[in-house]
């Protein structure tokens, strides 16, 4: 089993035809890095099956915890059954990060967090960085 | 109703979807006159209404809104938010005075005879507006908002994630000084299907007159119609152990149960390995065939025996396998018939002939007649002239009765 993570991955060279049904199923590939990674509101389930085809091996995305950013599989949750987003690659909360106390406002601290840094251009978060 | 007591007040308190929300935020903080619109989708209780109100609370809109329980002719909306997207507000001069956000909710539930002109009346809206236009839908797929969806961009919603639903639920007890096993939290978060709004309403139901909530107070927490996809349903119902989770899994789903017969058959070889187990499992499904073939018409009291064969056929029995094995979505049997179209349509216009000529239905041509022709036709090939004469029969007829192939073009 190959754990793609959501941040980017590379894949070995794959000819126009799998490039495009990649693109179409919503992986995209960041051409200066060299890395492909996983749009949101894409297909999962057909990249996941473009993918094993590619990799000749069963394919899962990584998880990535809001509220310590590291990456996990859906393999081990406790809601792994029950849960209506399995494997498909958005946040969660890893499980250790689920025994905090104070679970919630980590969560809103580290939403917030991320929701200003991502919604903030580029220039300016570097001028922002400059002037500190 | 605490889902109003802990309704969002800024972007960051809207759970889930982050990816989301970033892209709308994006979308409404770079939002110009003559820019798309952003189309909401997602199944309901995702956050899709909290987050626009949240965001034009956050960001100093106006907002102007029209859900399912106003009519929405092309009239109403002209009247009710049509002006205000050609003006800005009253007070816009002011410095500081707020801007419209127009948001219309709920839109592939738009279309009725109720809602005569909708559609053209939300692109005329688009089209001419000097403020933001936001729309919600659960299903942006839908065929009626296809002229819809050219005019915008399509941000998602996924279903919110169980951790995160226990999360916001252990805040609430807290605020509402509830002592909670965590035990029920995770049982709702569960049970809700990723919709938070179901989920706290099933909380404020078993809290009722409560300050302590155990375990054992809940008897069941039902499962919430979770819609599942052809993908979903097979996956859940080859791993399910036990006949009631498939059960459910079966009623939470949105494939009808001949299909689901027809893919559990196509299925099971590449799920059960196990020689003795698959033909068991074949065993118990053809049993179910019986039983639905007596349904058919009547006997509608079998049904229930019927999908718990079918589902007990599918159970998970052994070990679970390493990795899950691919699944095929369509039956192939809809797939033979799909490649077979064109013979079977060919097939009914002779038939339709046949029968025409001879006085007859389509259906005894095809069985009595058609057979007759075929023989006549490999046995003497000069027959074929006043055959296709008499019966008004073409080329590519009389080709496939006679059972030749057709040769090359010259």
């Amino acid at each position: 089993m190959i754990t793609i993570s959501r941040n980017g991955f590379k894949l070995p060279y794959l000819g126009k035809e799998k490039f495009v049904e990649l693109m179409r199923s919503g992986i995209a590939y960041d051409k200066a890095r060299g890395l492909f990674y996983v749009v949101e509101g894409g297909n999962p389930e057909r990249a996941k099956a473009t993918l094993a085809e590619i990799l000749d091996d069963e394919v899962v995305f990584s998880q990535t915890c809001l509220v310590c950013k590291r990456d996990f599989g859906c393999a081990d949750c406790d809601y792994r059954i029950s849960c209506p987003t399995r494997d498909v690659p958005l946040f969660c909360l890893c499980s250790s990060c689920r025994e905090r106390p104070n679970l919630y406002e980590s969560y809103h601290i580290a939403n917030e967090a991320f929701l200003k840094a991502a919604s903030t251009p580029i220039r300016k978060r570097g001028v922002q960085a400059e002037s500190r | 109703m605490w889902t109003e007591r802990y309704r969002p007040l800024s972007i960051a308190d809207v759970v889930g979807n982050e990816q989301a929300k970033l892209e709308f935020i994006i979308w409404l903080d770079r939002w110009k006159i003559g820019a798309k619109t952003a189309l909401l989708h997602g199944p309901p209780g995702v956050g899709k209404t909290a987050l626009v109100e949240a965001a034009a609370r956050e960001r100093g809109y106006n907002l102007i809104e029209m859900n399912a329980s106003d009519a929405r002719t092309e009239a109403a909306i002209t009247r009710i938010v049509g002006r205000a997207a050609g003006e800005t507000s009253l007070d816009a001069t002011i410095e500081g005075s707020e801007r419209n956000l127009i948001f219309l909710d709920e839109i592939d539930g738009l279309f009725g005879r109720e809602d005569q002109g909708g559609v053209g009346a939300i692109i005329d809206l688009i089209q001419r507006s000097r403020s933001p236009v936001v729309l919600a839908a659960n299903n942006a797929s839908e065929p009626k908002l296809r002229s819809l969806r050219e005019y915008c961009i399509t941000i998602r919603f996924y279903e919110i994630r169980p951790p995160l639903i226990v999360a916001l639920l252990q805040k609430i007890c807290q605020l509402e000084g509830l002592s909670v096993d965590s035990d029920v939290l995770k049982m709702i978060g569960r049970s809700s299907s990723g919709d938070l709004r179901a989920a706290l309403n099933d909380l404020q139901r078993l809290a009722q007159g409560r300050t302590v909530l155990k375990k054992s107070d809940i008897p069941f927490v039902s499962e919430r119609d979770r819609n599942l996809d052809v993908s979903r349903t097979l996956q859940e119902i080859f791993e399910s152990s036990d006949l009631a989770r498939a059960l459910a899994v079966q009623r939470s789903s949105q494939i009808d149960y001949e299909t689901l017969h027809l893919l559990i058959h196509d299925n099971l070889p590449f799920v059960k390995r196990d020689v003795v187990e698959l033909s068991e499992a074949y065993e118990r499904l053809s049993e179910a065939d019986v039983l639905f073939g007596r349904i058919r018409g009547e006997h509608w009291g079998l049904l229930g025996y019927a999908i718990e064969l079918m589902l007990s056929s599918a159970l998970s029995e052994g070990p679970r396998r390493a990795t899950a094995p691919a699944l095929k979505l369509i039956p192939s049997k809809f797939i033979r018939l799909a490649r077979t179209r064109s013979e079977r349509e060919l097939l009914e216009s002779i038939s339709t002939k046949v029968g025409k000529n001879c006085h007859t239905s389509r259906a005894i041509a095809k069985r009595d007649i058609l057979p007759y022709l075929r023989i006549m036709l490999e046995n003497d090939g000069d027959a074929a002239e006043d055959i296709s004469t008499y019966l008004g029969l073409d080329d590519e007829m009389i080709e496939y009765l006679s059972g030749r192939e057709k040769g090359p073009e010259a």
